[in-house]
């Protein structure tokens, strides 16, 4: 059986109302192939829930759950040099049954709150699948472990059953990071970017953008090396959401702090970059000066396209980019885009409808489907985009785009041509 | 306190175990979870899903399908999956900590998976609460119950009858007597001719610089052909003829003790070493007198430390593992065990997994690595 894909055009066509049920993970056993394993679990490579729950600074994690849970942290800890932030509390099967692991919390966070050499100031405790379906009532056994401890103790919860939920994994622990919060006198200076677990790179324009309109306290907890510096977050008069899975974090903080927030999209086509700052600014009540930065990306994609007119690409979901806008840039920018690799959700349409309309051929394959286990390597692309995409077309020139410090506005997209030309001049040299 | 892990991080679970055993047999495999255990075992435990294929899948599980039991959705899945491949060799379900909450009847499930799909239908039920180790161990007799009682070869009985003498462990059994033996009712080739099966040969148990090719030829090197089992369904359906087993991890002792009563095919327990590694790397002077203990899989931890003991009586070895115990080699339970016995145990020497190291604080002998994949999760560069 051939791997299920659709072109755009029949994409487009089916639209909001026959969404194709094939995009939804559970409606299919998942198929796990060694391109989809960086996003298709909770604990995934990159930021998954254990590292994103260390990002408030001072912490660290006691994971309490069956062993399983914890395997892939010997590794990855190790690699990501946080393992000495982490500890676990192991289950076994009378814990499940009499629930009397959750006893244990407070004494075993008072116990490793003696192992690293300087004390850590908060222990985020991460529950699992088993205390989803037990019901675990987690605050109240933090407050506990708070009580005798002394230290902030903070609920995350790694609940991979709820995937498709109102609040999955990645969305729920963006929540549990700013939960420490409180609320602080308002700096009308102060603004907070809400997306990542690390920074952005330091050259986004949107820092000395944000400046020049009196906005001088940006913050971000990537950023954010103390607990009381990550505790001044609470002045801002405005949280910045750059990343849609940080939107139930930001409701959550306009409720708690009244702290209202905007949204924004990672874009790499220019001329939304333009218009979204130009919303932004009309919403903020200020204008920004981007014209600089505009023509700067522009000149170095006229530079780009110069030197590369014609170019195949392939795209897959393990990069910094929303795939489907990336897709749609690129076209319009010239370029062809053959397949990508991708689960598409309704808030993808958009994109492409408008992919249908430059390209009703490109493919949409979706990685997790069972019936890419049959998928042949073949095909010839020139560049893949995505660290998933590049196991599709082994010989094609590669660009992984997937880095923990994030790209975003004009630089992301010179950024993103910088990094394609360096692997193409790569593929010259060789 | 019982349970909590402060220097070392969690081990290979059971479902990884499970699933190393049955990889490379063809069938489709099924872990019973909502993604993340699927994602641990093929991207971390099973390094050889980068390079190979093999039908892995996750159930994709949702709260309500756990809340609510819908098994006949999960098999509506696999059903389409096994309209996807080509003849599979089986459908195995693998379980996590999730059908332990909520009790999963994995004997429903079985009857379920062959009423259904006319398909052999393999149930192991791993918790994620349990080690590879048991995972395997459970692996491997399912397999064998599964296959060798309904293979061709189940009637031939060719040890029964020969007379055990102890082996080089202390443990395992071989036979002497009779080891020529033909069956009458099939002709088949002497037993001399017949392959040796190697039992727990998966990249869990082995040295990181071993693969099964290599455990193969030493096993093999006195003549005659071996087969690791975990590599065909057709080595299980003919298990029963073979000469004799080789058991190098615990994991498999209880197959091969199966193999044993109920066929007659006689185990002997050691794992083969490369010549030159008898040591663990270590020279004969270097262990002249000293007090060392080796941390690792079972097997491979009495292998060396009676290696040890023939080549320098005056060494004193101990033997422990976080995994199955066998003969003289202990059990260490909890992390607070391991860091008792290396306080308490005044050694010169400790053998062990690089990451053990951390749990070692305070004490200032030399440390020798000696990888375990299971442990650490670390491939070889």
């Amino acid at each position: 059986m051939e791997p299920f894909y659709l072109t755009a055009k029949e994409f487009a066509r089916r639209g909001r109302e026959d969404f194709p049920k094939e995009e939804s993970p559970s409606h299919a056993l998942i198929y796990s192939s060694p391109a989809t394993l960086s996003y298709n679990s909770p604990g995934a490579n990159g930021y998954g829930v254990k590292r994103a729950g260390l990002a408030i600074p001072e912490s660290v994690m006691l994971l309490v759950a069956p062993g399983c849970c914890g395997r892939n942290s010997t590794i990855l800890s190790r690699v990501s040099g946080y393992s000495e932030r982490m500890f676990y509390l192991l289950m076994d099967e009378t814990d499940l049954v009499t629930g009397r692991h959750l006893k244990k919390i407070p004494q075993a966070v008072e116990e490793i709150l003696d192992v690293p050499e300087v004390r850590p100031k908060v222990v985020v405790i991460c529950i699992t699948c088993v205390d989803a379906l037990l019901g675990t009532d987690l605050v109240r056994v933090c407050k506990k472990a708070e009580e005798r401890t002394g230290v902030h103790v903070v609920p995350s919860y790694m609940y991979a059953l709820m995937s498709e939920g109102t609040k999955p994994p990645m969305t729920a622990i963006r929540q549990s990071v700013y939960s420490l919060l409180r609320p602080l006198r308002k700096n009308p200076h102060a603004v907070n970017l809400l997306g990542q677990f690390a920074p952005y790179d330091d050259d986004t324009e949107i820092y000395e953008m944000f400046r020049k309109v009196g906005l001088t306290k940006i913050r971000e907890i990537g950023r954010m090396k103390t607990l009381e510096e990550y505790m001044e977050m609470g002045e801002a008069n405005f949280n910045l959401v750059l990343n849609p899975e940080s939107r139930y974090a930001a409701d959550d903080l306009m409720q708690r702090l009244g702290m209202p927030y905007i949204e924004m999209n990672r874009f790499y086509d220019i001329q939304k970059i333009q218009r979204q700052y130009a919303l932004l600014g009309g919403a903020l009540g200020v204008k920004f000066d981007d014209a600089a930065y505009y023509e700067e990306a522009s000149r170095a994609l006229e530079a780009f396209k110069e030197r590369h007119p014609k170019l195949t690409f392939a795209i897959g979901q393990t990069v910094n980019a929303n795939p489907f806008e990336l897709a749609a840039a690129l076209l319009s920018y010239g370029y062809a885009v053959d397949r990508v690799f991708a689960n598409a959700t309704p808030a993808d349409l958009p994109f492409i409808t408008k992919i249908a309309e430059m390209s009703p051929d490109t493919r949409f394959y979706t990685s997790i489907s069972p019936t890419m286990m049959n998928y042949k390597l073949e095909g010839e692309v020139d560049i893949t985009i995505g660290k998933d995409a590049a196991w599709y077309y082994p010989e094609a020139v590669s660009v992984p785009f997937f880095s923990d410090v994030q790209p975003f506005g004009y630089k992301g997209l010179m950024r993103l041509l910088a990094e394609t030309e360096a692997a193409l001049s790569g593929k010259t040299e060789v | 306190m019982k349970g909590l892990w402060k220097y070392l991080s969690p081990f290979a679970p059971d479902i990884s175990g499970a699933v190393e055993v049955l990889f490379k047999m063809n069938g489709l495999i099924v872990i019973i979870d909502a993604g993340g255990c699927t994602g641990n075992v093929c991207g971390f435990d099973e390094p050889r899903w980068k390079s190979e294929k093999s039908a892995i899948f996750s159930a994709g599980l949702r709260d309500l399908d756990a809340i609510l039991g819908r098994d006949e959705a999960m098999m509506k899945k696999i059903g389409d999956v096994l309209g996807v491949m080509e003849n599979p060799s089986f459908l195995a379900l693998v379980g996590t900590p999730v059908p332990s909450v909520i009790a999963t009847d994995y004997q429903a499930l079985r009857r379920m998976g062959e009423r259904k799909f006319g398909i052999t239908t393999l149930t192991m039920q791993t918790t994620g609460m349990e080690l590879y180790d048991k995972g395997q161990e459970r692996a491997y007799l399912e397999l064998v119950k599964t296959y060798v009682i309904n293979g061709k070869n189940g009637k031939c009985n060719p040890g029964a009858g020969g007379e055990a003498t102890e082996s080089l462990m202390g443990s395992g059994k071989i036979y002497t007597k009779d080891s020529e033996f033909m069956c009458p009712e099939t002709d088949e080739m002497p037993s001399y001719m017949r392959p040796i099966g190697i039992f727990g040969a998966t990249p869990m148990d082995l040295l990181d610089f071993d693969t099964t090719d290599t455990i193969k030829d030493r096993a093999a090197c006195c003549g005659g052909q071996a087969l690791v089992f975990g590599e065909s369904v057709r080595d299980f359906e003919e298990a029963a003829s073979f000469r004799e087993n080789l058991v190098i991890s615990p994991s498999g002792l209880a197959a091969a003790s199966y193999m044993e009563k109920k066929y007659g095919v006689p185990y002997t327990v050691r794992y083969p070493l490369p010549n030159g590694f008898e040591l663990a790397g270590l020279a004969q002077d270097e262990i002249e007198g000293k007090k060392i203990l080796i941390v690792h899989q079972a097997v491979l931890a009495e292998t060396i430390r009676s290696e040890m003991e023939r080549v320098r009586g005056s060494v004193v070895v101990d033997t422990a593992t976080f995994f199955m115990p066998f003969a003289k080699c202990r059990t260490i339970p909890e992390e607070d065990d391991f860091i008792k016995l290396v306080t308490d145990g005044n050694y010169d020497i400790i053998i062990g997994d690089p990451m053990l190291r951390r749990a070692c604080r305070g004490w200032n002998g030399r440390f020798v690595e000696l990888p375990q994949f299971s442990v650490s999760g670390v491939e070889k560069q």
